[in-house]
């Protein structure tokens, strides 16, 4: 289980031939 | 003195009844068509004759393919109310096409064929038609079905299948579509690599001209990466959604049938605290 806090997200996806690997990166905030 | 002028007479008519005789048995026995009774035969002899005169040049490549055979001997465009619509490919989105829909049961019988600009001549007479494919499922059975298949541009040098989905587009009358707009769906087929988007929005025009000068529908194109935050039942969720600037967003996307999953990785500190792979819907 994930603490509250302040996390970097990264999302990473193999596009293939379209795009390739597409990447990105942004701050969230986790409340429970 | 009489006698002999009528055994001249009779001589000359033996003679000539005797050549009549020569000439028919010679045009009976020989077959010889009499050019009174065979004009026709003559003229097809003749034609004949011309066209083995007059072979097509050796260094000419053969005629290419009609690509006008599918389309109605007629001119093409049934409906009164044809609706236009460009689509540019790729993530330059230099290349763009026309494309058309119309009705091809006549004005008010619902769009079911288009046309495509496939060749990217500007020309839309000389490409196929794409018939809206029937459904053949359950009470569903018979209702067209509004997607369309063609091939387009995708990266320099290369093509890719791409199909179309235009939501209501078999049922509505022109000015809702128009009123409107259309969502669509699309998918585009590339080697064994398959993507699906979704909520794509898009407007059909009444005139090619006005489908040329506003911007294009955009099949393909760069991406960006929309993370959010949210909490359910108590529990913190994450989703990243793939979308481009015409609202599409990346449904699906396969290779070789197996779906690829988006992975999500979560740093805190500088330290990974966690990492998964995400589901798409």
């Amino acid at each position: 289980m994930l603490a509250d806090g302040t996390y970097t997200a990264k999302v990473e996806l193999d596009m293939g031939p379209y795009l390739g690997k597409v990447a990105a990166e942004q701050t969230v905030q986790i409340r429970k | 003195m009489k006698a002999l002028p009528d055994k001249n007479r009779i001589l000359w008519l033996l003679l000539a009844v005797g050549v009549l005789s020569a000439v028919a048995i010679y045009r009976i026995g020989f077959h010889i068509p009499v050019p009174a009774f065979n004009e026709e035969a003559l003229k097809s002899l003749e034609q004949s004759r011309s066209q083995e005169a007059e072979p097509e040049p050796a260094s000419e490549p053969p005629p290419a393919a009609d690509s006008r055979a599918e389309l109605p001997a007629e001119h093409p465009y049934r409906s009164e109310h044809p609706l236009y619509f460009r689509v540019a490919f790729g993530v330059e989105g230099t290349d763009s096409m026309l494309g058309m829909i119309d009705e091809s049961g006549g004005t008010g019988k619902g769009y079911d064929v288009a046309y495509v600009d496939e060749n990217m001549n500007g020309d839309l007479t000389d490409d196929a038609a794409k018939k809206f494919s029937r459904i053949e499922q359950g009470s569903r059975a018979g209702q067209l079905d509004r997607r369309f298949e063609f091939t387009g541009p995708f990266k320099t040098g290369q093509t890719a299948k791409y199909t179309l989905d235009i939501y209501g587009l078999p049922y509505w009358s022109h000015q809702d579509i128009q009123r409107l707009g259309s969502s669509f769906i699309w998918f585009l087929d590339v080697n064994q690599w398959n993507y699906f988007f979704i909520n794509g929005k898009m407007t059909l025009f009444p005139t090619a001209a006005d489908a040329l000068k506003n911007a294009p529908v955009r099949l393909g194109g760069p991406c960006k990466w929309d993370i959010s935050t949210r909490t359910r039942d108590g529990k913190p969720m994450i989703s990243a959604a793939l979308k481009y600037e015409n609202g599409c967003t990346l449904r699906i996307v396969r290779c070789a049938g197996q779906t690829i999953s988006p992975t999500l990785t979560l740093i805190q500190d500088g330290k990974v605290k966690a990492r998964e792979n995400m589901k798409f819907g």
